[in-house]
């Protein structure tokens, strides 16, 4: 596919190219923090598999340079548009898609640590740590990032000055065995929940990427046991085509005695139990009108999952950036005089790098994949 | 909901040792197959919600074994008991995380699972005098492993290589011991060291073996990365150990200097790079007794497998060894060889996502070889021309002149016999046709022989006027052959009709000559004959792509006329093999099965009624290779063989099987070649740089014991029942494939044909009402109406794609959905929903297409689309924006208008799945299915009243289907991304108002071990029960129980809600048994 019809294809990644983001994930992040105010009185946060930087990146500009994005820079004028002029009678035309300058208003002690195993390139105010997640070495390297004077000979792994928000987009090279690649991701989710749970100060949030898929429902019930809140959310700029969401808990409430720790993480082998207690009942179906005029049908299997806290439980699903947003499944007329740019970062290198060049070598094509320079 | 038959991806496999049984793990069925006659022994329901990942057998005691998927483990036992053969499961245990690998000790008793955290579990079963073990002996680390093998030394430790997800790979030993009745283990580590520049997924020990060229026994480790490289290790030496695995990552993420040059690396004994795209396993062949190691295999994300072989280097400064390729079995679709297993002898089974299951015989691959020129005789000579008059006998013609006999019956050395020391006319010119037992010949001065295979004699038939440009027999019905004879002057062609001249017959003259007055351009590349109601008919097949029909009586021997022309019968490409279905007196009609350089196989129907002969076409699909196809032949046991040309391969396919039978590097198309077809392959002869090669074939390269489905997952699912209820499943896959299928429970689904025409994933497939089209759609506006037949000789099933919409492949616009409302046999009004959020309807009558009405929703993603009755409106879409639209088409003068009246946001993002019932009151009841995990009942009249269930899956929904129960109640099944089936009883009580009368209650709730599923269909079993048919990553079909069984059910299902813990408890637990 060439540039111009990946354009056509994918609003947001020509919206991320003209807006300067370095991938389309950075509008995931907006449209997240547009339903959920995730960057309301938030200085403190960490940013996990970062690279290539889009969300840290929404981090600079948002926390330190004080930028407001509002969703006018991902509103499809022509969705409105359409639906106002119809009201009108009117023939709906072309619309302007530019906006004036963003209003700044920087925030003061604002610290961001972005990590992740693969290197990033810099980005303003914001300290960037190559490192495994995963790997109890990392936790000494966090809370140093995030405090200078934190004592790295001390053996204390929970932070001075904990943070507000945690977030993870991380997802790994899927296999295509569906089986493994969900495992994997919730290792990944896990990974990202332990430092989390070392770093995330009572009441803070932690924001990652989820595959609805099967089992799901296990993740959801663990995570509810350590938040007040646990909702999972698809931004319009996620297409619908795929599994990937983002889980949004929130007021961080660690049970009684808990005591975050790499060395014994959460995770497949260590579970939380839950503190709630519930008397088993047959679910009894309810009704609700809702204010729109729909009736929605409860099964009553809350109450029941209170008492299977540990296993299942099916968190509230949010769809969030306003139906106006461009849709990311939708094929888009692209804007009168529109200019395909270049992405803002190549792709980094794969492993299979070597044996690209071996094959070029050789003279054989092996896909077309532009890499970036290797650093 | 009951399992009754499943296609899925093969994620296990293994040889049982004995009996010639082959064990898959397909989702979360274990199946036992006869490996000899490809028939399923038993199949057996493991674990409730989980696909098996892996099996193995007891070495001392082979019907017994362990099964292990995501964190849970089983024991088995398989039983055979006179025609009986069942499978039979133990406890099921339990680990805390993913297993990798799992490996009993050589007393069968103790089983070592390692898990993906590099921690080793002990499981023991219990018996009468010992409580058995399932516990953690080795703690985990936090790095993570894609791969791992255990191996048992001895009788109490195990070698252990783990292949972490950063591209190191960790060699450690352990040692399980009791003592006083509690379990410990010891661990040492042998070698930590960075192997690749990717992710490990494949790491193999081997036992104490013998190298190529050495005298030392050793040790080798196999592993294969993302970065596609093999390595081969030399871990002989275990002496360096370390205690404890927790410190050894030596650092986090990936090593900045892979290539095992680091001080605990073990020496690198070889290197190679191979497959196109990941690779996912390597095994090591070891042949039989034999202890040395010559060969390695491996397998790819490219559904291959390639077999290297190890030779010791001859250079002393590179690696010790060299990995060459040395064969490579492509007996998968698509993408991915998840399972393999190897026998001792080097039998091979490979499982893959495609859900075939393919068994390849001990690597013994053909070899071709030259035949010598020597052998035609004195004076340097080369072969001209050849074809095969026998088995393993080829004649040829020699640039000098002379004719030729080849014995090719020992595989090691070529016979000849001169039949002909060189005459004039055929020399530097000749052209040969061969048929069984006889051969004509041709050369420059009109003189026309015969070969006689039964005499090994040449004779003379007669004189031709000048020379002839090509030969082409055929046998005739009413005995002898029929020869045509084309000029390369004249624009006639010369048909000779001869007694059965390869019999002991003295009559070798022809009896007729005939001339036939060929159209302008008709470059004749394919003859044959047929006889319907007694007159004789030629067919000719043209260089052009077209055919010509000429008929002669019998009686009037001598007046030849030109019946039918047909253009375009396979495009303008050579029409290169034609064959007539033989007819009975009584037959009005026949079929011509004919292939082409447009790489196609087509049939047509030949109907003769009242001296009006007409050709119709009835079948024609472009074959999995080509374009060039050159041939056809019908097997005795009734397969339909074509061969031809796929790049440099020469390729033989059986359309029938639907599967390769050979394939040889030859180099490409546009060269001398003969090939003569014989059970399990055949002999190809073929010209390559002024030589000439055979090779023999006589046995498949694989055999498929499950045939498997598509490549990739499945998006579009539509069933019909053809005339006399026979019913026909379609499915269409992100592989860009259409498949048409019949479901028979006892052995699984049946592809019948392949329809491979789209360029990209197909979106959306729907039935004409009387199963006559079948209407697909796709990526970049394709849009194909294809129309099915059957009663069809050899491939019983004819399609023909009759119509591409014009506006196929002119953007990037993807029709994501349809609808085809019933109309008149063979017009149709199409409502369909495009990417960019419009809507168009379209008539298509006669291969033609008109534009009807075309409008805009907003900017949305139009879903789907399905036509309207009753409530004035034309149409309903559903958009990515969670709503559902109401259309109106008002008629126009000159067009219609289409245009949305009214929207209503139902759900919160994508709707996926929609499906209507319509009420006796004239209202009509929508379900949706959305990405937000909700299903909306909406009851649509004059106003929409939705009622929602926002929780009804874990996952989005994406697909429902309606199972009518009676007039106040139906029964709805669900289904989505989170793998659950449900089935929910809605009675509609339609005297209150909106949704106040419709009330919802799920009734069960199972597991589907289909993954990414895009749909599911109602279908029809045999006996006339209903099903549900879920599609996605492979296919499983439920059989629906009768309403009064649902109660009994309904208790189980509470079971199943309540139950406290995830996957621990089996759907069948037998305990205590003592294997």
């Amino acid at each position: 596919m060439g540039k111009s019809s990946k354009d056509k294809r994918d609003a947001y990644y020509r919206l991320a190219k003209e807006q300067g983001w370095r991938a389309r994930s950075a509008f995931k992040l907006l449209q997240l923090d547009e339903e959920f105010d995730l960057f309301e009185g938030v200085t403190r946060v960490v940013d996990l598999c970062a690279a290539p930087g889009s969300w840290s990146q929404v981090l600079s500009r948002v926390l330190i340079q004080g930028e407001r994005i509002g969703r006018a820079a991902w509103e499809d004028k022509r969705y409105n548009e359409i639906l106002r002029l119809r009201e009108a009678g009117e023939i709906p035309g072309p619309s302007a898609e530019d906006e004036g300058p963003p209003a700044t208003e920087p925030r003061q002690d604002v610290k961001i640590v972005a990590i992740d195993l693969q290197p990033m390139s810099p980005l303003e105010g914001i300290t960037c740590l190559k490192a495994d997640i995963t790997h109890p070495s990392t936790i000494p390297l966090l809370l140093k990032a995030l405090d200078s004077e934190y004592d790295s000979s001390s053996t204390s792994i929970e932070a001075s000055h904990p943070v507000d928000l945690v977030l993870s987009d991380g997802a790994p090279d899927v296999t295509g065995l569906h089986d493994l690649d969900i495992y994997i991701q919730s290792q990944l989710l896990w990974a990202a929940l332990n430092l989390a749970l070392c770093v995330l100060k009572p009441g803070g949030r932690f924001v990652a990427k989820i595959f609805r898929v099967k089992d799901v429902d296990i993740l959801y019930a663990q995570l509810k046991v350590v938040f007040e809140s646990v909702i999972v959310s698809k931004p319009r700029s996620s297409r619908a085509s795929s599994v990937e969401a983002f889980i949004v808990c929130s007021n961080f409430r660690p049970p009684p005695g808990f005591k975050a720790s790499l060395d014994n993480p959460l995770g497949s082998a260590t579970k939380l139990n839950s503190s709630d207690t519930a008397v088993s009942r047959p679910p009894e179906p309810t009704r609700r009108v809702r204010d729109d005029g729909i009736t929605e049908l409860d099964l009553g299997l809350d109450n029941l999952d209170l008492v299977q806290m540990n296993t299942r439980w099916i968190a509230p699903f949010l769809a969030c950036g306003d139906l106006s947003a461009f849709d990311a499944d939708a094929s888009h007329k692209l804007p009168e005089g529109h200019v395909s740019l270049d992405p803002v970062q190549p792709p980094t290198a794969p492993p299979y790098r070597q044996a690209l060049e071996e094959r070029k070598k050789q003279g054989g094509a092996y896909g077309k994949t532009k890499l970036g320079d290797l650093r | 909901m009951q399992h009754e038959t499943h296609q899925l991806p093969v994620t296990a496999v293994a040889f049982s040792g004995q009996d010639d049984i082959l064990l898959t793990g397909e989702g979360n069925y274990l199946c036992a197959y006869d490996s000899g006659d490809k028939k399923l022994l038993a199949k057996q329901l493991t674990f409730r919600a989980q696909a098996i990942h892996g099996i193995i057998l007891c070495e001392d005691s082979p019907s017994t074994g362990v099964i292990w998927g995501g964190f849970l483990t089983r024991r088995f036992h398989l039983d055979r008991s006179g025609s009986g053969f069942s499978i039979t499961l133990g406890e099921v245990f339990s680990t805390d995380d993913w297993i990798l690998d799992a490996a009993l000790d050589p007393g069968s008793s103790v089983l070592a699972l390692l898990t993906a955290h590099n921690a080793l579990w002990i499981s023991i079963p219990h018996t009468d005098d010992d409580n058995g073990l399932h516990d953690r002996l080795v703690p985990g680390s936090n790095c993570i492993l894609y791969s791992a093998h255990i191996r048992w030394l001895s009788d109490s430790s195990c070698l252990i290589a783990s292949g972490t997800a950063f591209g190191d790979i960790i060699v450690w030993s352990t040692a399980p011991t009791q003592s006083s009745g509690k379990w410990s283990a010891q661990s040492q580590i042998h070698y930590t060291f960075p192997a690749h520049a990717g992710s490990i997924f494949g790491v193999q020990i081997s036992p104490w073996v013998h190298f190529p060229s050495s005298k030392n026994k050793k040790i080798v480790l196999a592993s294969c990365s993302d970065d596609r490289n093999i390595k081969l290790w030399d871990i002989s030496d275990l002496s360096a150990a370390s205690p404890g695995l927790a410190q050894v990552v030596h650092e986090t993420g990936f090593s900045t200097t892979p290539g095992g040059s680091g001080n605990a690396s073990p020496p690198l004994l070889a290197r190679t790079m191979g497959h196109i795209s990941r690779i996912w396993h390597v095994r090591f062949g070891i042949n039989g007794t034999a202890t040395t190691l010559n060969s390695l295999l491996s397998f790819g994300e490219d559904a291959s497998s390639i077999t290297w072989s190890l030779t010791a280097a001859s250079k002393p400064t590179t690696l010790p060894y060299v990995l060459n390729e040395d064969h490579v079995v492509a007996a998968h679709a698509g993408k991915n060889i998840w399972a393999v297993d190897i026998t001792a002898d080097g039998a091979v089974a490979t499982g893959g996502a495609d859900g075939a299951m393919a068994l390849s015989p001990s690597p013994e691959p053909i070899r071709e070889s030259e035949i010598p020129r020597a052998l035609l005789g004195p004076g340097g000579d080369s072969f001209k021309a050849y074809g095969f008059v026998g088995r393993n006998a080829l004649l040829a013609t020699t640039e000098q002149g002379r004719v030729a006999l080849l014995d090719l019956s020992s595989a090691e050395s070529t016979a000849s016999t001169i039949i002909a020391e060189p005459l004039p006319e055929l020399r530097g010119y000749s052209v040969v046709e061969c048929t069984a037992g006889l051969a004509f010949i041709a050369g420059t001065n009109g003189n026309l022989y015969s070969y006689v295979h039964g005499c090994r004699q040449l004779y003379k038939v007669t004189e031709l006027t000048g020379k002839a440009a090509g030969l082409f027999a055929a046998h005739r019905a009413s005995g002898g052959f029929a020869l045509l004879v084309t000029s390369v002057v004249q624009h006639s062609a010369l048909l000779l009709l001869l007694p059965d001249i390869s019999a002991a017959n003295e009559e070798r003259l022809p009896s007729t000559q005939l001339a036939l007055a060929l159209p302008a351009g008709f470059t004749v590349t394919s003859f044959a004959t047929v006889t319907v109601k007694g007159v004789s008919y030629s067919i000719l097949g043209a260089r052009n792509g077209y055919i010509a029909l000429f008929s002669f009586d019998g009686n009037q021997s001598d007046t030849v006329r030109l019946v039918l022309i047909r253009e375009s019968v396979h495009g303008k490409e050579a029409v290169t093999a034609l064959h007539c279905v033989p007819t009975d007196f009584e037959d009005e009609h026949t079929y011509t099965v004919s292939t082409g350089r447009d790489g196609t196989l087509a049939i047509h129907r030949l109907s003769i009624a009242c001296d009006s002969v007409e050709l119709y076409l009835v079948h024609q699909l472009t074959l999995p290779f080509g374009p060039n196809i050159e041939a056809i032949y019908l097997t005795p046991s009734g397969g339909l063989w074509v061969w031809g040309f796929k790049s440099k391969h020469f390729t033989v396919y059986d359309v029938v099987a639907q599967r390769e039978i050979m394939s040889v590097d030859c180099g490409g198309a546009h060269r001398n070649c003969a090939f003569q077809p014989s059970e399990g392959g055949g002999t190809f002869i073929w010209t390559k740089a002024s030589k000439v090669y055979r090779m023999t074939q006589t046995a498949l390269p694989y055999e498929l014991l499950n045939s498997g489905g598509h490549g990739r997952e499945i998006k579009s699912v539509a069933v019909t029942t053809l005339d006399r209820g026979r019913q026909i499943v379609a499915t269409g896959a992100e592989d860009t494939n259409i498949k048409l299928w019949e479901t028979v429970v006892e052995s699984g689904f049946k592809c019948l044909h392949t329809l491979r025409k789209h360029n990209t994933g197909i979106q959306h497939l729907q039935w004409s009402t009387d199963g006559t089209y079948l209407v697909s759609s796709g990526g970049f506006e394709e849009f194909y109406v294809w129309k099915i037949s059957s009663g069809l000789p050899y491939i019983d099933l004819g399609v023909i794609c009759e119509s591409k919409h014009p506006r196929s492949g002119s953007s990037d616009l993807r029709i994501m959905g349809f609808d085809l409302p019933e109309s008149l046999a063979g017009s149709f009004e199409i409502s369909m929903a495009y990417s960019d959020s419009t809507l168009k309807c379209w008539r298509y009558m006669d291969k033609s297409w008109q534009l009807l009405a075309s409008a805009d929703y907003l900017t949305a993603c139009l879903m789907d689309v399905k036509s309207a009755h009753g409530d004035g409106t034309a149409v309903l879409t559903t958009a990515t924006d969670g709503n559902i639209v109401r259309w109106v088409s008002s008629d126009g003068q000159q067009d219609r208008q289409l245009q949305w009246i009214s929207r209503h946001k139902i759900h919160q993002n994508a709707i996926h799945a929609v499906t209507s019932i319509n009420l006796t009151d004239g209202s009509r009841l929508l379900m949706t299915g959305g990405d937000d995990n909700a299903i909306a009942f909406s009851r649509i009249s004059e106003e929409v009243k939705t009622l929602l269930i926002p929780r009804a899956h874990a996952a989005a929904v994406t697909g429902l289907a309606i199972v009518p129960i009676d007039e106040a109640k139906f029964w709805l099944v669900s289904t989505g991304i989170d793998q659950r089936v449900k089935l929910w009883e809605v009675k509609v009580n339609i005297a209150k108002a909106g949704v106040e009368g419709i009330e919802v209650k799920m009734l069960q709730d199972v597991f589907t071990a289909v993954a990414d599923v895009s749909g599911l269909e109602v279908c029809k079993l045999e006996g006339g029960a209903l099903g549900v048919l879920v599609c996605g990553v492979g296919m499983y079909l439920w059989g629906v129980p009768e309403e009064r069984g649902i109660g009994a059910i309904r208790g189980q299902f509470d079971v199943d809600l309540y139950r406290p813990l995830l996957d621990l408890e089996a759907p069948e637990v037998k305990n205590n048994a003592a294997w």
